[in-house]
């Protein structure tokens, strides 16, 4: 059996509005284990994000535990959060929250310069993981410079290159069009399939559900609906004919 | 450490103009203060040396208890005069000084024959004298004295006035000498006449040699002070307190110690300074806080972004002050491009007073020059860049914190 990446145990995840008391996670457990390419859908309001923040430590659930690769996070201070998210988590976002005064090298670089890596470790890494993304010759580039599609491979490459357990992607496809988005679902499956990497997708895309291999489906803050599919048969960015 | 200083030197790039607004802002700030604290230490050093050099000297040696209570009896015997000439001598190549001047004082009625006025008499050796003091400069009529003058005297512009004396011209002086109750008197003729814009000395002081002064009071070889000027103010302190304690039968001053309204004038001098000084950098604080602080919040979700990463919340708060540190830097290279230039040209150029109407004008008993010059030493550049430095980054404090405690959860979902 696969090894167990996250466990969110009894989750509850209370916000106060007025005196009102909305359960934006409700009492929800999840298993989710290496190697996994998961995505959480729901209509909004339904938890999707107040998931994926409490999974990385950087909101804490009112009620219940969260481990990650067995260790609770739940209890930990801000400080051994961030390093937990560090060593452990990628992340790719809706809107890429790529630093804007580092060029895409040095973004892809950043955190395994936090991490101490050395100098030529970080080369040869960034270097390898760049051209899996397709960024060849874009190295030096800042945000600015590039288009939504290639801001989001970097922000994979930023995901991918401290070989993280688990990446943790919110809404990934949201700002792309149908092509861009494609490839970056082909991207990433790929990167699932050959390094093993567990995704956590939050997503509303019918393609990132589609492509998804296992998708729960969140209502109120519970599990409406956990299923797991075989491979699907999935459109590629190369048979799509996309726009 | 590098990639905290990479972001924070681009980070202040980002924004151009307030980048080089805010420093230039600080800069102009350090420029200021540093053209103040210049003219206000030339002032104060020129006000020292004017009154060093027509008083006490800047150390002076005298018998114990003659700076509080005088007297004519409190003289230095001839072999403590000489002791302490060549323990000045054995120290001067740790503390190099320009002139040592030997002087006797008394009180006299001087008399011409036009009037009568009570005058302090102050004998010297005219050759160490014109050394030591700047009343030959400040001759209005005649010569200095010289050595061989036993009758010759020269006297203040004060005193000429009322006694209606010009060169040449004849008064009797009249005192009781030391330890004799008899009235002695002599008759000595005006050599020259000085003006030095105090009336302190115009008004009351005659010169005269001091052999002459010795004579008259009855107080051969002997002399009532040893005054000191040193080639750099500032070993006044250290030499009198190794004075002090060489010499516990003496009375060893430095220039603050002899002339307490001065140093005292000084300092309340300062002490408004820094005031002034500390409201022109609150307002300068105020525009730098807001500058940082804007600048942390614009990048909220930056932040937000480096906490989710993984950045440590204590590498935020030092890359916020790393930023407020290159602000500093910047400014202080601005304050000192524009700073140094302005203080070099009123240390050259000087500040005349007359441009602010002022003439003859005094201060705790010392005429201030007529033309200002700034004086800045490296002591001083070092505490302004100091405070330039600490008031950034104490400034930077805040909204470094701030970015420390940015982990903003809707960084997902957005």
């Amino acid at each position: 059996m696969s090894r167990r990446v996250l466990r969110l145990n009894e989750v509850s995840r209370i916000y106060h509005q007025g005196d009102q008391e909305v359960h934006a996670l409700d009492r929800l457990t999840l298993e989710l284990f290496a190697g996994e390419f998961a995505a959480v859908a729901g209509p909004s309001g339904s938890g999707k994000t107040t998931l994926l923040n409490v999974a990385a430590g950087l909101d804490r659930p009112d009620r219940g535990q969260v481990f990650l690769n067995g260790q609770e996070i739940t209890g930990l201070s801000r400080a051994e959060r961030a390093r937990i998210r560090l060593e452990q988590i990628g992340f790719v976002f809706q809107s890429f929250n790529l630093i804007p005064v580092l060029s895409a090298q040095e973004n892809a670089e950043f955190l395994l310069l936090l991490q101490g890596v050395t100098a030529g470790e970080r080369r040869r890494r960034v270097g390898e993981v760049l051209h899996e993304v397709g960024l060849d010759g874009l190295e030096n580039r800042r945000p600015g410079e590039l288009s939504g599609g290639q801001q989001q491979r970097v922000a994979v490459a930023r995901a991918i290159v401290s070989r993280p357990k688990l990446v943790l992607a919110d809404e990934p496809t949201a700002n792309l069009d149908s092509e861009t988005a494609l490839s970056l679902l082909d991207l990433m499956e790929g990167l699932n399939r050959s390094h093993g990497t567990t995704f956590l997708f939050s997503t509303h895309d019918p393609r990132v559900m589609q492509r998804a291999r296992r998708l729960i489906r969140l209502l109120d803050g519970r599990i409406d609906e956990d299923r797991t599919k075989p491979d699907p048969p999935h459109q590629t960015a190369a048979t799509s004919g996309g726009p | 450490m590098r990639i905290l200083l990479q972001i924070a030197w681009r980070n202040l790039w980002r924004n151009t103009r307030r980048t080089l607004l805010t420093a230039s802002t600080v800069g102009l700030g350090m420029a200021l203060l540093l053209l103040f604290l210049g003219l206000n230490d030339g002032v104060h050093r020129q006000m020292i040396e004017g009154a060093v050099r027509l008083g006490s000297g800047h150390l002076v040696i005298q018998s114990p208890g003659y700076q509080e209570l005088g007297g004519l009896e409190r003289a230095l015997e001839a072999d403590a005069a000489v002791r302490a000439l060549r323990w000045l001598q054995q120290v001067s190549a740790g503390f190099p000084q320009q002139a040592v001047a030997p002087r006797l004082f008394g009180s006299a009625l001087a008399s011409s024959a036009d009037g009568s006025t009570g005058v302090r008499l102050l004998g010297v050796d005219p050759d160490r004298e014109i050394e030591a003091s700047d009343f030959a400069q400040k001759l209005t009529l005649g010569e200095f004295l010289t050595q061989g003058d036993a009758d010759r005297v020269i006297l203040g512009s004060g005193v000429a006035r009322k006694l209606k004396l010009g060169l040449g011209g004849r008064m009797v002086l009249m005192a009781q000498a030391a330890g004799n109750p008899e009235i002695e008197s002599r008759l000595v003729r005006v050599g020259g006449v000085f003006e030095t814009g105090l009336d302190e000395y115009d008004q009351t002081l005659v010169i005269a040699p001091l052999e002459t002064a010795q004579e008259f009071y009855r107080l051969p070889g002997k002399i009532h002070q040893l005054a000191v000027i040193l080639e750099d103010e500032t070993d006044s302190e250290p030499l009198a307190r190794q004075g002090q304690r060489r010499f516990s039968n003496l009375e060893v001053l430095s220039w603050r110690e002899a002339l307490p309204e001065l140093e005292d004038y000084i300092r309340m001098d300062d002490a408004g300074n820094y005031v002034f000084n500390l409201f022109l950098f609150l307002l300068i604080a105020f525009m730098v806080l807001n500058t940082l602080l804007m600048s942390v919040l614009e990048r909220a979700r930056e932040f937000s972004l480096l906490d989710a990463l993984g950045f440590p919340p204590r590498q935020r708060f030092w890359m916020v002050l790393m930023e407020a540190f290159f602000i500093g830097l910047l400014s202080c290279v601005l304050g000192l491009l524009v700073g140094y230039p302005a203080h070099l040209y009123f240390a050259v150029q000087g500040l005349p007073l007359d441009v602010f109407n002022l003439r003859d004008v005094s201060a705790a008993g010392v005429a201030v020059e007529p033309i200002l010059y700034s004086h800045l030493s490296w002591a001083r550049m070092a505490q302004a860049i100091l405070a330039v430095f600490t008031l950034t980054l104490l400034l930077a404090l805040l909204p470094a914190r701030r970015a420390a405690s940015l982990g903003d959860v809707h960084l997902l979902g957005t």
